[in-house]
This record gives structure tokens, C-alpha cells and sequence, in this order.
């Protein structure tokens, strides 16, 4: 075994590691806990495969036979592509285990249960075998299940039963769904994903996945409510996990069905503008400021199908970069959504959240809306109308949003779920951070991919 | 020397019932005989397995004791292929593990004792007889000590159930002599000219009859759909942890399927299994249904049960390697796994609802019970999950009308599985010891069946290579190419 191999395997056990060592009293809360130490280890290992990974443009892999006789084999592999994904979604989920503070409900229980859905994010995505997948799948629906509903208590238990219900089935029914498609299109071969030729029924399983993949509204409320009601920590898992089965899905698109056909893409196109039709919607009818923030990341969920629904190549950049975004933009606005302006930090986070999501050049929103932009333009009049209609109305919701948090004088109130002024670290430096590196990260992989 | 293991292991804990039936022992000391004589069938039956993973890896291990008798011209013997003397192991586990969930109960009672060792006997006996009268030997002893376990803790209409209970296993007992007297060997041949008419068209007694007397014993033995009721008695105790042995019952009607119906009946078998999936697929779905209707722990663990017994009918008569292998995985695990959800459930029963909000200060019970769950939901982390998953494989490959039902009703269990995942087991009205974690006798009861399947569903291949070398060994010989 290579250098990068256990770097890799040291990669995909140290949150396992963290969820299952019983945290003595005196690591539970503060900068340095076991779940906070696995994040670290992770992106210093992940650093550490840059070399490799993103320098020569390599490709790392690890390998295990489950059961000999049936190509039942877990293989983990690491790309350039997964490689900026990843690195950015640990560093969110470092900020959800700072964010979760060990005087809540459960407090060390979440913070445990949140290295366990870290474990099982990185693995979805790595993994190149259909039935694996889909088993990690299942197993972020339990992980899920237990890390709302532990997380919630009191008046909004009842909110906590009913997203912990949906989170579940929602992904369960996916892993069983990836199972069935993996065994029917894959299945007389390794059970790895390759390209399938010609048009099959296994193409309408894929759409039909990638769509329930992405919780959109308005059929997908719970995630409106879980950004509302759940613990800042919590909810930031939720975000990067389903960024990571989106890109998976969206990655697949590329990999299986270069060849779907335009219609079928046209249903998707249809979809996700329809879903960030009602996620602006939801902004505009705000009352509080988290909920009115709180909007941005299921536009971006939909922009993700968008993206999907005008793609011509194989890689499907734009969405890539919705699901590079979306972790970090959750977080930011979560934050955000609690955030004093009381210190030239805080205000330098704001500012540059604004730049951030507007969409200044050379920023993650500005090449999502350049690619799927480009793209539209080529596919004629009707595209072009529609995307200049959504980026027009994307553009309004912000103006908006500024307007009515830093000049109205009826301010909606903040509405934090946690204690976020507790928090071991100063999360507005730590979200400048974040923006810095995620600007870098999406340079990089624009270059590279 | 593994044939002797086996020998001992399976007689060992008849020791028991003739020291308690003696009398002089009882109490701690009855029961600290009984835990040990346990011990040392388990330890044989470790020995007996490990015969499958070291040195020549033997298709059958055979004992050396037979009973040659007349007029059975073959030699009638105990022996074990991998699938049997894995099942052995199991049970032999379960009743270990059992010894300390019920020890207050076992203490009180020597009629207890001396029922669930003479039980343990049989079904050890019946998993590894090598010919189908010395199973319906072992199977017509396992009936009384069953009656005498289960009725010793009957009340009022608990005992009417009991009753009804080991009514059908005598009758199933009566369809098993009806196969060993007239459609095996020595009588077979000799018998089949009395019904021989001469100028008659058809065979007068065509094996299909002896095969659906051989199905109807098995099914009603296993508690097997549509005689599912029969099973259903096990989860009407006053408290669930008689249950716990008993529920091994249904290993008795999968062992006549696995190890006699292809031997005695190949064409049959061949015959009429596309018809017996098409059932057990619908079996399936509706167990499904009565999962998702279930309001009760007691309720989810029997449907669940039932959904795995369908599986395994499933995947046997698929006749198909995937499946049969599928379907011995999740015998082994159904073996397991609903006794280790019993055990919590227990646990559960003795104690009040665990409040959901202070759940990390009982973290042994509350890591037991999400366990529990979700082993049984057959989530990735246990063994069960291959097994569906083989089983559901094989029916892929050939689809037909009943994939469907089986297709259907796995997200059905996805969703009624979350009623389980709440915490809240204990229904029965709590009298006594509030909210308290587990005890280190709990613990001892919990531990090794929990680590167990934790570890076979971290590492299958443990399990399923050396399975799927048996597996394929036997279909093999049914003539079925692999």
C-alpha cells in the first residue's frame, strides 16, 4: 500500500473514528474535539494527496472485496474532480461541529453523530461501485434520522419528528433506488459505473433520482423547515451531504448518459426553474432573517438541475460548482442569519457574503450563471429569455435582501437555533476564511477541470 | 474429532435435564449447571465450525456414532455442512446469552431448566440429523419441552394458545412420519408397488403429495406464510423473554426445506418452485404491510420475522445460487438478530420509556436498541443486508410477474421500519425500576450476539464465502449448474 492509499484510508476512518470513541468529559466542547480533530486530520490528509491528486492530475484508490463470488467491492477513489469538493465540504463540516455547542439537546451525541454523516458524505461520493453507493446511502438515512431527531427537543419536537421522517425515507429509498439501477445496468458487469450505450429505462431511474437527490420546493418543504428549525451544526451536515449526492447524480449524468436525450434534459431544465421560482418566492415572503437567507441555498439546490438540464459535455460544470457552493453558503448564512453587526470582522463578512452571492466575478455564483449562461445562448431564444429572467429575479432577491436586513427600519429578527456567541472560534473570521478559500478552490477547478 | 465435538455439543444439554429432573440441584447452582453445560456445547460447536475454516475446509463433517437399525439399511448419523453447523453455533449463542437475561427466571424454575435445555438438544439434533427420521426424532422431542417452557409462564389465554401451538407441531410431526414412511428410503420402494395399480395412467401416489406434505410440515413448523399465526403465538407472553429460545423454532422448518426436500423431491422441488415464489412473493408484500400496520414492538419483530422467512423461502426456491445463498445468510441472521431484538426488548419491558431528550445517560440501552433496529431493518450494517440483497438479485435476473411485490414492498419496510427507530418499545405498563441503563447481566446477554452481528456485517466475508462454497456444493448436487 502506498503513501496516498493510507492516506486515503486515514482519510475515510478518522471520522468513523470520532463517532465511535467514547469523548471524555474534557473534549466535549471548545476548539478541540474529537470531531473537530478528525475535520482537521481529513484536510491535512486531503493537502497532503494534493500532490498527487492535482499536480499530476493522478487518481488514488483504495479497494475491498465484501463478499468473493459477486462483484460486491468497495472502491474508493479520489480525482480532482471529487478533490475540491471535498476539501471545501470539510472544511463546512469543521464549522458544524464549532457551531454545535455541547449544552444543547444531546450536544455531545450531535457532535458525534455529525462525524458519522461526515464519514458517510466523503464515501458516497468516492465511491465507484452502484451497490456500495447505495448502502452508504441507506446508512446516512439512519445516521440522519438519529443526528435531527436527537438534536431537536421541546416545542419543536414534532418539526424534528417530521424532517427526521422525510430525511430518511428520502435517502433510504434512494440507496435502495441506486441498488436496483446499479444491479439492472450494471449488474452483468462489476456493478461499477460506466457508460451505458444507448437509451434505456435505466436513464428515467437516473432522472427520477437526481431529482428526488435535490430537495427542491415546493415539494421538498422539510428542507425549508430544517434550515428554519434545526441547530445551525446540523442543518450545515444536511447541506454538504446532499451537495454530495447531488454532484454524485449529477456526475453521473457525464459518466453513464453522455447521450440522454434533449427532452429528457428538458424535464430537468423545467424543474429546477420552477424550484428556484418558489425559492424566491419563499425569500420575498420572509418574516424572519434566517428564513429569508435561508432561501438562497434551495435556489441554488435548483440551479443544480438548471445546470444539469442545459449541459452539453460530459462534465457538468456549472452544477459542480452549485454543489461547490452550496455547503459554504449555507454555513455563511446561517451565520449570518445570527450575526450581530458589532466589529469591523463581522462587517468585512457581511460585505464579502454580499460580493458572494451577487455574484462578483471570479466568484463561485459568477461562473454557475456565466456557464449555464453561455449554454442557454447556444440553445436559442426560449433559454436565453428564461435564464436572463431567473438571474434578473436572483438579482432582485438580493437587493431585496439587503434592503430589508441593513436599511429597513422594521428589520426581520434573527431567528438562531443556537447559541452561535459560545461558539470556540470567531465564525466571522472563520467564514472570511471560507470565502477566500472557496473563491481559490473554484479558480483552481476551472482551470483544472 | 469435530464429529465428537458435534456429538457432545448436540447431547450436552440433555445433562441438564436429567440433573434437574433429579432434583437434589436447583436454584443458582441448577443454573450455574445449565449456563455451563451450554458453555460447553457452544465451545463444541466452535470447534465443530472452525472444521470449515482451517486445514481441508470439509464439505460434511460426520459424527462417529450411528444408529444403524433395522430395516434402515443406511446409516443414520449426525452431520453438519457449513450452513448447519453455523446455525448451531447461533442457537447455541442465543441460549447462552439467554441464561443471563433470564436469570431470576431460570433460578425460580427447574421445569424451565430442564424445557429450554431438552429444546436446545432437539434443535441442535434436528440441524445436524443427516436422515429425516432421525429429524422427525429430534422434532417430536423438541415438543414437549417447548410446551413445558412456554405453558410454565401461561396465563388465562396464553396457555389456549399454547395449547393450540403444540397441537400443530404434532401435526406437522404426523406429516414428517408420513414422508419418512412412505416416500424415503427403505420404504419408498417396498410401498410404492401397493399403490401401484397395474393399467392405472397416472402414479397413484405421485411425489408431488409427499412434497406438499414435506411443505405443509416445514411451514407450519417455521410459522411460515400463510400459517403465520402459528408463530405469532410466540410474541403473546406475559413478558417477552420466554420468546427468546422460542423463537428458533422456525429454524426446524427451514432445515426439512434445505437439507431433505432436494434430496427427496429434486423433481418436485423443480416443479412446482416458480408457484412457491409467486406465493412467498405475495407472502412478502403482505408481510410488509402488516410491518407498516403494526402499532407494537411485539407486532414489528413478529412481522419482521415473517418478512424474513419470506426472504428465505424466496431465495430457496429460487433455486438459484444467488439465491440460495441469500437465503442461508439470512437464516444464520434471522437466527441472530430477532432473538438479540427480543433481548432488548426485554430489557425495554423492565423498564419505563426512555425519554428522548436524556437519552446519552443510558447510553449501553440506547445503543442496544438502535442496534436492534437496525440490524433487523436490514440496514447495510448487518449480515441480513446481503443476504436481501442476494435474494433480491436472483429474482432479478429472471423477472416475472411476482418481482413486483418484492420490489414494492422493500421501501415499505424502509418506512415502517422508522415506528422501530423511536425509542419507545416498551409498551407494557412499566412496574417497577423507572429509566435506568442496562445491567451487567444485560449487558453479558446483549454483547456477544450484538458484537457478533456487528462484526459479520463490518467483514461478511467471514460468513459468506465459506456459505457460498456450501451453497454451491448442494445446488451442484440437485443437478443445477452454478
Amino acid at each position: 500500500m502506498s503513501l496516498d492509499q493510507v492516506l486515503l484510508m486515514v482519510y475515510v476512518a478518522a471520522p468513523f473514528f470520532a463517532a465511535v470513541v467514547p469523548w471524555p468529559s474534557a473534549l466535549r466542547g471548545g476548539l478541540v474535539t474529537f470531531g473537530s480533530a478528525a475535520s482537521i486530520i481529513r484536510v491535512l490528509a486531503l493537502v497532503l494527496l494534493s500532490g498527487t491528486v492535482i499536480s499530476q492530475l493522478g487518481r488514488v484508490s483504495v479497494s475491498g472485496t465484501l463478499v468473493n463470488g459477486y462483484p460486491l467491492q468497495i472502491i474508493l477513489s479520489l480525482d480532482a474532480y471529487r478533490y475540491g469538493f471535498l476539501i471545501t465540504a470539510e472544511l463546512c463540516f469543521l464549522l458544524a461541529h464549532w457551531m454545535s455547542p455541547p449544552a444543547a439537546t444531546n450536544g455531545t451525541l450531535v457532535r458525534m453523530l455529525i462525524s458519522l454523516v461526515q464519514g458517510f458524505c466523503a464515501l458516497v461520493l468516492i465511491s465507484d461501485n452502484s451497490v456500495v453507493t447505495g448502502a452508504l446511502q441507506i446508512l446516512s438515512a439512519a445516521s440522519f434520522f438519529y443526528l435531527v431527531r436527537f438534536s431537536i427537543g421541546g416545542d419543536k419536537e414534532e418539526v424534528g419528528i417530521s424532517i427526521s421522517r422525510r430525511i430518511y425515507a428520502l435517502y433510504f429509498i434512494l440507496g435502495l433506488t441506486m441498488m436496483a439501477w446499479g444491479i439492472l445496468e450494471f449488474g452483468h458487469k462489476d456493478l461499477l459505473f460506466s457508460k451505458v450505450s444507448g437509451s434505456s429505462p435505466g436513464a428515467v431511474v437516473w432522472l427520477a433520482m437526481l431529482f428526488f437527490a435535490v430537495p427542491i420546493p415546493p415539494w421538498s418543504r422539510w428542507f425549508a423547515q430544517a434550515v428554519e428549525n434545526l441547530p445551525e451544526g446540523v442543518t450545515i451536515a444536511i447541506a454538504v451531504f446532499m451537495a454530495a449526492v447531488a454532484l454524485k447524480f449529477a456526475n453521473l449524468f457525464g459518466l453513464v448518459y453522455p447521450e440522454l436525450k434533449g427532452n429528457q434534459k428538458l424535464i430537468l431544465y423545467v424543474l429546477g426553474l420552477v424550484g428556484c421560482a418558489f425559492s424566491l418566492g419563499g425569500l420575498f415572503a420572509a418574516k424572519t432573517r434566517r428564513k429569508l437567507l435561508g432561501s438562497l441555498p434551495g435556489f441554488f439546490l435548483s440551479l443544480i438541475l438548471v445546470a444539469v438540464g442545459v449541459s452539453k459535455s460530459s462534465l457538468v460544470i456549472s452544477a459542480y460548482f452549485a454543489c461547490l457552493f452550496l455547503p459554504a453558503l449555507t454555513a455563511l448564512v446561517l451565520y449570518a442569519s445570527a450575526l450581530k453587526f458589532n466589529g469591523p470582522i463581522q462587517k468585512a463578512f457581511v460585505g464579502m457574503m454580499i460580493a458572494m452571492v451577487i455574484g462578483l466575478p471570479g466568484t463561485p455564483v459568477y461562473l454557475i450563471f456565466s456557464g449555464i449562461g453561455a449554454r442557454a445562448l447556444d440553445m436559442g431564444v426560449a433559454y436565453s429569455l428564461m435564464f436572463l429572467l431567473m438571474w434578473f429575479f436572483y438579482f432582485g432577491a438580493n437587493v431585496y435582501s439587503c434592503r430589508r436586513i441593513f436599511m429597513d427600519r422594521n428589520q426581520p429578527e434573527a431567528g438562531a437555533v443556537s447559541d452561535l456567541e459560545a461558539g470556540p472560534v470567531s465564525f466571522a473570521g472563520y467564514g472570511i476564511f471560507l470565502m477566500i478559500f472557496l473563491v481559490l478552490v473554484t479558480q483552481l477547478a476551472w482551470r483544472v477541470l | 474429532m469435530r464429529g465428537w465435538a458435534g456429538l457432545i455439543g448436540v447431547f450436552v444439554p440433555f445433562l441438564v435435564l436429567l440433573i434437574a429432573s433429579w432434583g437434589p440441584i436447583r436454584g443458582r447452582a441448577l443454573w450455574m449447571f445449565s449456563l455451563f453445560a451450554n458453555l460447553v456445547s457452544w465451545l463444541c460447536f466452535v470447534l465443530l465450525a472452525s472444521g470449515f475454516y482451517l486445514g481441508s475446509r470439509p464439505g460434511l463433517i460426520t459424527s462417529p456414532f450411528s444408529m444403524r437399525a433395522s430395516p434402515w439399511s443406511v446409516d443414520l448419523f449426525l452431520s453438519w455442512d457449513y450452513q448447519s453447523a453455523i446455525l448451531s453455533l447461533a442457537v447455541s449463542s442465543v441460549v447462552v446469552c439467554f441464561h443471563f437475561l433470564a436469570r431470576n427466571t431460570l433460578e425460580g424454575s427447574r421445569a424451565s431448566v430442564a424445557g429450554l435445555c431438552s429444546f436446545l438438544g432437539c434443535l441442535l439434533g434436528a440441524l445436524g440429523a443427516g436422515h429425516l427420521f432421525l429429524f422427525s426424532i429430534f422434532f417430536a422431542g423438541s415438543l414437549v419441552p417447548r410446551f413445558v417452557f412456554a405453558g410454565v409462564d401461561g396465563r388465562d389465554r396464553t396457555i389456549e394458545a399454547i395449547k393450540e401451538t403444540a397441537f400443530l407441531g404434532i401435526v406437522a410431526l404426523f406429516s414428517l412420519l408420513a414422508v419418512v414412511l412412505i416416500f424415503s428410503d427403505p420404504f419408498k420402494a417396498s410401498l410404492a408397488e401397493w399403490f401401484h395399480l397395474s393399467g392405472a395412467r397416472y402414479e397413484v401416489l405421485p411425489g408431488a403429495i409427499g412434497f406438499s406434505l414435506l411443505l405443509f410440515a416445514a411451514a407450519i413448523s417455521a410459522g411460515l406464510f400463510p400459517f403465520h399465526g402459528n408463530a405469532r403465538k410466540n410474541y403473546e407472553f406475559e413478558t417477552m423473554e420466554r420468546a427468546v429460545p422460542l423463537v428458533l423454532q422456525s429454524l426446524f422448518g427451514f432445515a426439512i426445506l434445505f437439507r431433505f426436500s432436494v434430496g427427496l423431491f429434486s423433481a418436485e422441488l423443480k416443479l412446482f418452485s416458480p408457484y412457491l415464489i409467486g406465493l412467498f412473493s405475495v407472502g412478502f408484500a403482505y408481510c410488509a404491510v402488516g410491518f407498516l400496520g403494526s402499532k407494537r414492538a411485539r407486532d414489528r419483530i413478529f412481522w419482521l420475522q415473517q418478512v424474513m422467512n419470506c426472504l428465505v423461502a424466496i431465495g430457496f426456491f429460487s433455486l438459484s445460487r444467488k439465491g440460495w445463498h441469500g437465503a442461508a445468510v439470512l437464516l444464520f441472521f434471522q437466527a441472530l438478530a430477532v432473538p438479540f431484538y427480543l433481548i432488548v426488548l426485554s430489557c425495554h419491558e423492565r423498564r419505563e420509556n426512555l425519554p428522548m431528550n436524556r437519552i446519552a445517560e443510558f447510553p449501553l440501552l440506547s445503543l442496544s436498541t438502535a442496534a436492534a433496529v437496525l440490524f433487523t431493518l436490514f440496514l447495510p450494517i448487518s449480515v441480513g443486508f446481503y443476504g436481501v440483497l442476494l435474494v433480491v438479485w436472483s429474482l432479478v435476473a429472471e423477472p416475472s410477474w411476482h418481482l413486483p411485490f418484492v420490489i414494492a414492498s422493500l421501501p415499505i419496510i424502509a418506512l415502517a421500519g422508522m415506528g422501530s427507530m423511536f425509542f419507545f418499545m416498551g409498551e407494557r405498563e412499566t412496574q417497577g425500576v423507572g429509566s435506568r441503563d442496562l445491567t451487567f447481566e444485560e449487558v453479558l446477554a446483549i454483547l456477544p450476539i450484538g458484537a457478533l452481528l456487528l462484526l459479520l456485517g463490518l467483514l461478511p466475508r467471514i460468513l459468506m464465502d465459506p456459505m457460498g462454497a456450501s451453497v454451491s456444493a448442494l445446488l451442484k448436487g440437485l443437478g443445477i449448474s452454478v
